[in-house]
């Protein structure tokens, strides 16, 4: 027996030298290689994003500089992983998606990420800033410099409504104030069915807030949540909606924030808002719901967040001109036109919301409608570099009023003082 | 002859069993259910208990959408490369810390244990530096070195190795054995169920890595299948029947190592040094 | 002689293990930490980042509720794989069946479990609620009632197998003399139990709960993936803020300090256990 065994390990010993002679083999980056990896042009992407308009104009570029092209898709928390270690041992990327305005101008101002003015001044014909809309720009400057360039622009607050629901509950139009939201909401509540549904994620608050003209930061002077009566109404409201009214379930805390989306799907929801990301799977899971999209609710004005990816360059990528050319491409009001027409995503460009096959879509005029009214971001809060901690904060503080029932009131002063302490 | 320790305490006993049993597998199984369901039916809302049409080809997409075969490569790579080693290292630092005396054992193995104390992420950022500027980024050697060898597997090593009697090694001694072929002639055969319950172990953790891969890879022909399976999740919403079943993929392997093994494990001969 | 000759064999056999502690845990370990002394701008800060984290009540938080966290884990899961253990160390019919169908769970990912968990547990759309529903029971909404709680399901479910497999090495070592012996002297079989299994097993538990205390101490791929945390910060384990700290927040510095101040806890929590181990070892 004993022999058996040494021989189970010489076999043993002879796997690990087969494996270790593989391992060695395989490994493409080797010293030598240096000169290939030169040649290798690598991008940071969203997962979801990766549509065959950018996958063609990507394969395009590689083809016309002789490059090795390597697109990586990522969810935006692996992205932000990955990226922040990048940005810690100086390996970056040549391109990278930036998961919403703001992100870039906190990587700028650390140096992370290079200030495109420059590129755009030298390039009239791309039209940055001119052809993009105010908003998108504006919330990607700081003291005079611009930190990305936007990709994708939507809008959170979107009110996505069932058609045959609303009609039942005798409803022919959608609402369109508050007061006429909860009307239709309580008529639509029977049953298993809610009249709308609210969701778990924070960020889902803001077209709320920002209808009764609350904003978020003022991180100039640490405020935030101002103005005070506003945030307590607004958030009161929500509240209302779930433990008074009983017209929404209260939503669970996980990290999945399609929800709402299901619920409307599995017609358990009559109403919901939400951004134009939900009109695909509404259509693909329940083709038989007649799907209502209307604008943004008027609170004391009628108003929607904004949202939407950007494009920014590594201060340490290997050569900044050849990425802007990249950027210049995906932007380009052709391939935005392709990306909606593949995918209905919709764009910042003022040339792409006058082009004829977005006025004609009747989906896409409401988005632009909704995109008209979006509410101005706070530049100094993620100038400060800490936009990312009081969102973890506000997070907090927005589920333990909704889903965990505390007092509104309390709630908003703890957040207030504790992002007022991070700053 | 059995004695009982209440009337029916037999029947009791299979009623607990059955009841774990179907809690332990039934969500298991539902993640079968969940990798053949139509885009549709991931949308709509409703959880599905049986799908309308079994999509068998979810599982094509899968290898369609990505290289999920080089994924399945560089996994295997991986996780072999390092279960190997382990293999290696991890009974002879347990063989020299269970039967050697030398000074400075005690602080040596107590080192050895704290490094089971601080989570991986603290560790990650400076190796990934190092491993930038050595060049090791998107290759095996990056990906599998920093798991060489781990305190669980020396700590597991040594329990077992420890009640081994010494006269064992003593009588090897006096016939003159040099020491580590004390150590490969008469330790080693002992050890073979511990060692096949080290290698599922490590194996199993290895192959279900998530951060250090996402970390120390950024080429797709690199990347291992746990970070595959996120290329599924949309932006806003998770396309649940092609994760689930990249899921199910990802347990074959693991499930064939624990075939193999079962019987040391089940059978507990392997761990019983653990008393 | 022989004791010079056996140390140098020793350190000779340890020399791999040496360099590669050294140079992939203690030398980037200890470079992390050193940047605990840094703040979140890398200005040289001294031990504030240290003494921050005591005012801090978001990790003041996050260190009772991993706490209780790990307690629950402990208790529980060592309730049920010990229950287990003892169940399927009898000779009934189809116990390897079962020992390896409870042992599964342990061998699946951690995020594939987190992931199909929260699909499963999910009020309004996951299964459980609709089979609840369509049996006529109330529906359940354990994340947002009983997070941690939930939590602690998730994990003694994933974990139960492994510390069942462990119970059973661990009875099988018990000689069987000593239940001859205490059969003869008219004791039942739960009195038994007390007085010579769980004694007997005092090794095996010490070991279950350091090695479950030391991975539970730094759970952090259940709240990263099922709850995000929440709801509020009802499931943000310590190690979970801490990664939210480094990651999240930038701040690595501040992480640095807080991954130190587990490490010392672990650590005094660790040598507790095995003291006690060791007193019901003699």
């Amino acid at each position: 027996m004993p022999s058996y065994n040494r021989r189970s390990f010489l076999r043993l010993g002879l796997g690990v030298t087969v494996l270790g002679a593989v391992g060695a083999g395989c490994a493409p980056a080797k010293p030598a290689s240096k000169k290939e990896d030169s040649r290798t042009f690598t991008i940071y992407w969203n997962a979801g994003h990766g549509y065959q308009a950018y996958k063609q104009v990507i394969d395009q570029f590689g083809k016309d500089h002789d490059l090795q092209m390597n697109w990586q898709k990522f969810q935006w928390p692996d992205l932000t992983t990955k990226l922040t270690a990048d940005f810690r041992s100086g390996n970056v990327p040549d391109l990278v998606e930036e998961v919403s305005a703001g992100t870039g101008t906190q990587y700028g101002l650390a140096g992370n990420v290079l200030a495109l003015d420059e590129f755009a001044a030298a390039d009239k014909e791309f039209g940055f800033p001119g052809d993009f809309l105010d908003q998108a720009v504006v919330a990607r400057q700081y003291e005079g410099k611009t930190y990305s360039i936007p990709l994708h622009l939507t809008a959170n607050g979107l009110l996505f409504y069932n058609k045959q629901l609303l009609s039942a509950a005798g409803s022919d139009q959608p609402p369109s104030t508050w007061d006429e939201f909860l009307e239709v909401a309580k008529a639509t509540t029977k049953d298993k069915v809610s009249g709308c549904a609210l969701n778990s994620d924070p960020s889902y608050a803001a077209p709320y807030y920002n209808q009764q003209k609350v904003d978020f930061s003022g991180a100039g002077a640490k405020q935030f949540m101002l103005p005070a009566d506003g945030a307590l109404k607004t958030l009161q409201w929500m509240q209302d909606l779930i433990y008074t009214h009983k017209v929404s379930p209260a939503p669970v805390a996980t990290t999945d924030y399609s929800g709402p989306q299901k619920l409307f799907s599995a017609k358990r929801a009559a109403m919901f808002v939400s951004g134009p990301w939900d009109i695909g799977p509404i259509r693909q899971g329940s083709p038989d719901i007649e799907l209502g999209l209307a604008v943004p609710l008027t609170g004391a004005v009628q108003s929607a967040a904004m949202a939407g990816s950007g494009l920014m360059i590594p201060a340490k990528a290997k050569d900044p001109k050849l990425s802007w050319e990249l950027i210049t491409k995906l932007a380009a009001v052709k391939t935005e036109l392709a990306a909606t027409k593949e995918a209905g995503m919709s764009m910042p460009r003022k040339s792409w919301a006058a082009d004829p096959a977005v006025a004609a879509d009747p989906n896409l005029a409401t988005i632009a409608k909704a995109l008209a009214v979006v509410a101005k971001q706070d530049v100094a809060l993620s100038a400060s570099g800490k936009a990312a901690q009081v969102n973890e904060l506000w997070k907090k503080a927005y589920q333990q009023m909704i889903i965990q029932h505390a007092p509104v009131g309390p709630a908003l002063d703890d957040f207030r003082k504790q992002a007022g302490a991070a700053l | 002859m059995r004695e009982r320790l209440f009337p029916g305490d037999r029947v009791a006993a299979y009623v607990v069993l059955v009841v774990l049993g179907l809690v332990t597998v039934l969500p298991l199984l539902y993640m079968i259910v969940l990798a053949l369901q139509s885009d549709g039916e991931v949308q709509s809302g409703d959880p599905v208990l049986w799908p309308d049409h079994l999509q068998w080809q979810n599982f094509s997409r899968l290898f369609e959408a990505a290289p999920f075969g080089r994924f399945f490569v560089n996994s295997f790579v991986m996780a072999g490369a390092i279960t190997v080693s382990h293999l290696i290292f991890d009974p002879l630092v347990g063989y020299v810390f269970a039967k050697l005396d030398f000074p400075g054992k005690r602080i040596a193995f107590v080192a050895v244990l704290s490094t089971l104390m601080v989570p991986f992420f603290v560790r990650m950022l400076p190796i990934y530096s190092i491993f930038a500027s050595l060049g090791w980024i998107d290759s095996y050697q990056g990906l599998i070195v920093p798991f060489l060898m781990d305190a669980y597997g020396i700590f597991l090593m040594r329990q077992f190795i420890r009640p081994l009697p010494d006269e064992l090694i003593e009588a090897a001694r006096v016939d003159g054995a040099g020491e580590f072929r004390i150590y490969l002639r008469v330790i080693l055969p002992q050890c073979k169920p511990a060692l096949a319950v080290l290698g599922l172990f490590t194996f199993v953790f290895q192959w279900n890595e998530f951060l250090w891969p996402l970390i120390a890879t950024s080429r797709t022909e690199m990347r291992t299948l746990p970070i595959g399976l996120t290329l599924f999740n949309q932006e806003y919403f998770t396309q649940w029947n092609l994760t689930a079943a990249g899921a199910l993929i990802l347990f074959v392997p693991t499930a064939i190592f624990f075939v193999i093994t079962q019987r040391f494990l089940v059978a507990g001969i392997a761990l019983s040094g653990l008393k | 002689m022989i004791r010079r000759r056996q140390a140098l064999t020793a350190w000779l056999f340890l020399t791999p293990a040496v360099l590669f502690f050294v140079l992939l845990f203690f030398l980037p370990i200890g470079n992390q930490l050193m940047t605990g002394l840094y703040d979140a701008d890398g200005v040289f800060a001294g031990l504030s980042n240290f003494s921050r984290a005591f005012r801090d009540p978001e990790v003041l938080h996050s260190f009772l509720i991993t706490l209780a966290y790990a307690a629950g884990t402990l208790v529980v899961g060592t309730a049920v794989g010990l229950g287990l253990a003892v169940i399927l160390n009898q000779s009934l019919r189809g116990r390897t069946l079962f020992r390896s169908v409870l042992l599964i769970p342990y061998l699946t990912s951690v995020s594939i479990i987190g992931l199909l968990w929260r699909n499963i547990l999910d009020p309004q759309v996951g299964i459980l609620n609709r089979l609840l529903e369509a049996v006529g029971l109330p529906g359940q909404t354990w994340l947002s009632t009983h997070p941690l709680a939930t939590i602690v399901g998730i994990t003694v479910w994933s974990g139960a197998g492994y510390t069942m497999v462990l119970f059973l090495a661990g009875l099988q070592g018990i000689p069987g003399l000593y239940y001859e012996a205490a059969r003869i002297d008219g004791a039942g079989p739960w009195r038994r139990f007390f007085a010579i299994t769980l004694p007997l097993l005092a090794p095996t538990t010490v070991f279950v709960s350091i090695i479950g205390l030391i991975g539970t101490l730094q759970q952090f791929a259940l709240p990263y993936i099922v709850t995000g945390g929440g709801p509020g910060n009802a499931t943000s384990l310590y190690a979970h803020r801490l990664f939210i700290v480094a990651f999240n927040d930038n701040d690595f510095g501040y992480a640095s300090a807080l991954s130190l101040l587990l490490l010392i806890v672990v650590l005094i929590l660790s040598l507790v256990q095995l003291r006690i181990g060791d007193r019901a070892d003699a």
